[in-house]
């Protein structure tokens, strides 16, 4: 069975509170024993689940960082298109008519993509509380405080006795050795618990969170893919009018053409990462499996956090090219006026 | 300087071509979009991709170097390529849409079920800690009665 692992110190902790010599009747050993045992499963369980639901919230919150940068992008591309192609005026009313018809076409599909990724960045908060709820069970374990109520309970029972019984010197019910270890022996059972439930829910749920992360991959992909053709024309356009234009007249200023030489030529190389990428059917059952395989143990949940080492880049190249235009745009506003 | 993706060439599903009427014809609004199915995902993704690749060749063209018909109608394939991108961009994310929010309730069940394991396992502390103060209170009693 895949699940068995050493014990952790927790574990072993527990063993060794259940030891005959703690008080516990050697008819109970077996038990005792076999609690243990399933306690090792269970704190498996308990690190995969608290593992596995780090994993899912880094990822939903890297989805919906992603989200908020595809909209500025989508919109840049729009209009860095149109200006590009705006002709010079003056314009006649009807070319002014059709200019104005044209714009309002774009904005509304533009509003449109606007609101759905908006909707979807709601249904990436839905998959992420998820995780968060399934680490606040992984985190929630009441192991100790049943531990210290049962203890509580042993000693209201043995003050019951005494009070029964109607005198200080009564012996007690439960001796505190045997007290301990019932107490020992409920947080086990409690941990056993604790893991059965994180793991019954981690296959319960297996197929719907597979499910709800591809689709999460569906909306990073097509976001992403809106973040890289902004950037790639981005920098085609940077680089033509501030790298190869400079350079080819011979006007360039040499430290600022240096670093825009740099900036243009990396947002180029990060915005083209993830191209390699060519299905998105592929990339939906590529996290399909990775789910499955985090769940058997096959994978640890790290390979979540890889899958998004190309949309760290991207995010990167984003952020650059924001530094680069804003530290064009107070240059441009000095600039003279032709 | 720019390595733009190479357009895919693929038969187009009536979705995909829905998509993409702004190619065909401008006047199309985005009312008339239909919904991307699972099946037309890849398709539109695809279709979109190719789009940003022509896109990104156009955009490598210096217009300063074309004549005046030629900058004309390098402006209107910009212009319509720029279109039929929203256009795709729209019809992807709502088949996207679609399919999430009918993933949702199943993962609000799931999210709930959680909710409750977790506020099971806290019951049964809550419980022995109930028991173990009634007994307390039936000690003093007793003492009291004593």
């Amino acid at each position: 069975m895949t699940l068995v692992r050493t014990p952790t110190p927790a574990v072993r902790e527990g063993g060794v509170r259940l030891l005959p010599s703690a008080g516990l009747s050697p008819l109970l050993l077996p038990l005792a024993l076999c609690i243990t045992a399933l306690a090792g499963c269970a704190g498996v369980a308990v690190q995969r689940a608290k593992d596995v639901s780090s994993a899912g919230i880094a990822y939903a919150q890297a989805t919906a960082a992603v989200i908020d940068v595809a909209v500025d992008a989508s919109i840049d591309f729009s209009s860095n298109n149109l200006l590009l192609i705006a002709p010079a005026p003056p314009l006649t009313e009807q070319v002014r008519k059709e200019r104005e018809t044209r714009l309002k076409e774009r904005d509304a599909l533009l509003v449109r993509s606007t609101l759905l990724y908006a909707q979807l960045k709601r249904s990436v908060n839905v998959t992420q509380a998820y995780f968060t709820a399934l680490q606040q069970l992984a985190d929630g374990s009441t192991a100790e405080a049943t531990e210290t109520a049962v203890k509580s309970l042993a000693d209201r029972l043995n003050g019951v006795n005494q009070a029964l019984d109607g005198g200080e010197g009564t012996a007690s019910l439960i001796s505190t050795k045997k007290r301990d270890a019932i107490g020992g022996l409920a947080n086990l059972v409690v941990k056993q618990i604790h893991g059965a439930a994180l793991g019954k829910a981690l296959e319960r749920d297996a197929a719907t969170v597979g499910r709800a992360l591809a689709l999460q991959n569906r909306v990073l992909q097509a976001a992403s893919d809106d973040i890289r053709a902004n950037l790639i024309n981005e920098a085609e356009r940077g680089y033509r009018s501030r790298v190869l234009g400079p350079f080819a007249a011979g006007t360039m200023e040499r430290a600022a053409w240096m670093a825009d030489r740099k900036t243009f030529l990396k947002i180029q190389a990060l915005g083209q990462t993830q191209q390699a990428l060519d299905s998105a059917q592929a990339a939906a059952a590529q996290m399909e499996t990775v789910w499955a395989r985090i769940l058997s143990g096959e994978y640890a949940a790290k390979e979540l956090a890889v899958m998004l080492k190309d949309t760290e880049d991207l995010l990167a190249a984003a952020s650059a090219l924001k530094d680069v235009t804003a530290a064009e745009s107070p240059a441009k506003a000095a600039a003279p006026k032709n | 300087m720019t390595t733009p993706r190479k357009p895919t060439q693929r038969t187009a599903t009536p979705r995909v071509l829905a998509a993409t009427r702004g190619l065909a014809s401008p006047g199309a609004g985005p009312a008339s979009l239909a919904r991307a199915t699972p099946s037309s995902h890849d398709e539109l993704v695809a279709l979109k991709r190719s789009l940003e690749g022509i896109s990104a060749s156009l955009n490598g063209v210096d217009p300063r170097h074309l004549s005046t018909q030629e900058r004309s109608t390098w402006a209107q394939e910009l212009d319509r390529v720029d279109l039929a991108i929203a256009r795709v961009r729209v019809s992807l994310l709502e088949g996207i849409v679609a399919e999430f929010e009918a993933a949702l309730p199943e993962l609000q069940i799931a999210t709930a079920q959680l909710e409750a394991n977790l506020a099971s396992l806290q019951n049964a502390v809550d419980v022995i800690n109930v028991v173990a103060g009634v007994l307390g209170v039936i000690e003093k009693v007793i003492g009291l009665a004593g």
